[in-house]
């Protein structure tokens, strides 16, 4: 049984209880600790220790500060690059972003917008070249770092998967920030530019894995890797970024696998 | 109905979460000066001035203690202008409990002059008696609460 001292703190669940040797009678009716008001009314007994200064002053800071106006529309938009263009999808479009996996070719398909057929745990989709579709005559300009991916996009069950050179990560953009894009932006392919917005961000690469250098978000980067600061290029992006029109986008995907 | 409950003292309390608009840490207040008992300051809240009673003081006439559970409630106050609200700094605000209304016995005393509680609800280990805001503060307090207009 448990003794009155042990139960008072609740420090019973490390001697009879489930951390314990289980010997605890109680625990028949619970089955687990977590379930007993005696656990229960040690965890609430946490709360009444006094606050500390800088929990005060944390909580003082956070109900000073005004609400975002909830007017305030925004569109989640993954931002990615392709060659040097940096571009972007709704994330209502987006289903994963994986590791490359290797595209399958299809006999007698020769369209070069066509990589192949991708496996992804199982399901078989079509890998488009992106950039060939954006522009049918990309240019041989590569960024020098890059970590490629596959992002695979879903619309009614329908999927496809497009290889692209890097994945920023999503950013929420205000509605108020999009613009029509003007006719010299996304050359070679204007009609699929929906929306131009200009975004400034922070794009990390570890420059550790050579040319297989990978890229990361920098609120990702763990402090001891920023320690090793040789292996990190961070660099700053900015400039306008081409919000994909996903369905004109979608009609040239399903005329390409056709 | 979902319950917030709380301690005035060492009995247990709830209030209605219908009335509820937010929960916060007991953060340091703005005093003013020659207000009721029991009104114990105003509170910054996102971008206005609420006024906030301390509920141990107004019924007991001991401020809650400085502890992590103690929370200013803040709610609707019906009985003020439209919009308006005011905070409850109550003590152990660490639970809820959905009951049903048709549960709470009316306990049939009337206090001469407020506050005022409303019915009791036997619960599990100790019986809950509903707070209702507009019974809390008395005539003159509410006045001096809310003399002016207020920003809807």
């Amino acid at each position: 049984m448990t003794t009155p001292d042990a139960t008072l703190d609740g420090s019973c669940r490390l001697h009879i209880g489930v951390w314990g040797d289980r010997s605890c009678a109680a625990l028949r009716e619970h089955t687990h600790c977590r379930n007993c008001p005696v656990y229960i009314d040690s965890g609430r007994r946490l709360l009444d220790r006094p606050p500390s200064a800088a929990q005060i002053e944390d909580w003082q800071q956070r109900l000073t500060a005004k609400d975002q106006p909830a007017d305030d529309a925004r569109t989640a938009v993954v931002v990615f690059r392709i060659g040097t263009e940096w571009l972007a999808l709704p994330t209502a479009l987006l289903r994963e972003v994986i590791d490359p996996v290797p595209a399958h070719r299809v006999p007698h398909r020769r369209d070069p917008r066509f990589a192949g057929l991708v496996n992804v745990r199982g399901e078989l989709m079509p890998c488009i070249e992106l950039g060939r579709v954006l522009n049918p005559a990309p240019s041989a300009a590569r960024a020098a770092q890059s970590w490629p991916r596959l992002l695979i996009i879903e619309r009614q069950g329908e999927a496809w998967a497009f290889r692209v050179d890097d994945v920023d990560g999503v950013h929420q953009i205000p509605h108020g920030d999009l613009r029509t894009p003007p006719v010299t932006v996304g050359q070679g392919a204007p009609s699929f530019a929906a929306q131009v917005f200009s975004l400034a961000f922070t794009f990390v690469s570890l420059a550790g894995g050579g040319a297989q250098g990978r890229a990361v978000q920098l609120d990702a980067v763990q402090p001891q890797l920023r320690a090793a600061a040789g292996a990190i290029k961070v660099q700053r992006v900015s400039g306008d970024i081409v919000l994909l029109d996903d369905e004109l986008l979608l009609l040239a995907l399903r005329e390409v696998c056709q | 109905m979902l319950l917030m409950l709380f301690n005035i003292g060492d009995d247990r309390f709830g209030i209605d979460a219908q009335d509820l608009l937010e929960v916060l840490p007991a953060v340091p207040l703005q005093t003013v000066h020659g207000m009721p008992a029991g009104v114990v300051g105003l509170l910054s809240w996102r971008a206005a001035l609420v006024p906030v009673i301390d509920l141990d003081l107004l019924t007991l006439g001991q401020p809650c203690p400085a502890r992590l559970s103690t929370r200013i409630l803040v709610v609707r106050y019906r009985p003020g202008p439209p919009g308006a609200r005011i905070g409850l700094r109550v003590q152990r605000a660490d639970d809820t409990a959905t009951v049903n209304p048709a549960d709470f016995l009316e306990t049939g005393l009337t206090p001469p002059a407020p506050p005022r509680f409303g019915g009791v609800l036997p619960h599990a280990h100790q019986p809950v008696q509903q707070v209702l805001p507009e019974q809390l503060l008395s005539e003159a307090v509410r006045a001096s609460l809310f003399s002016q207009t207020m920003p809807t």
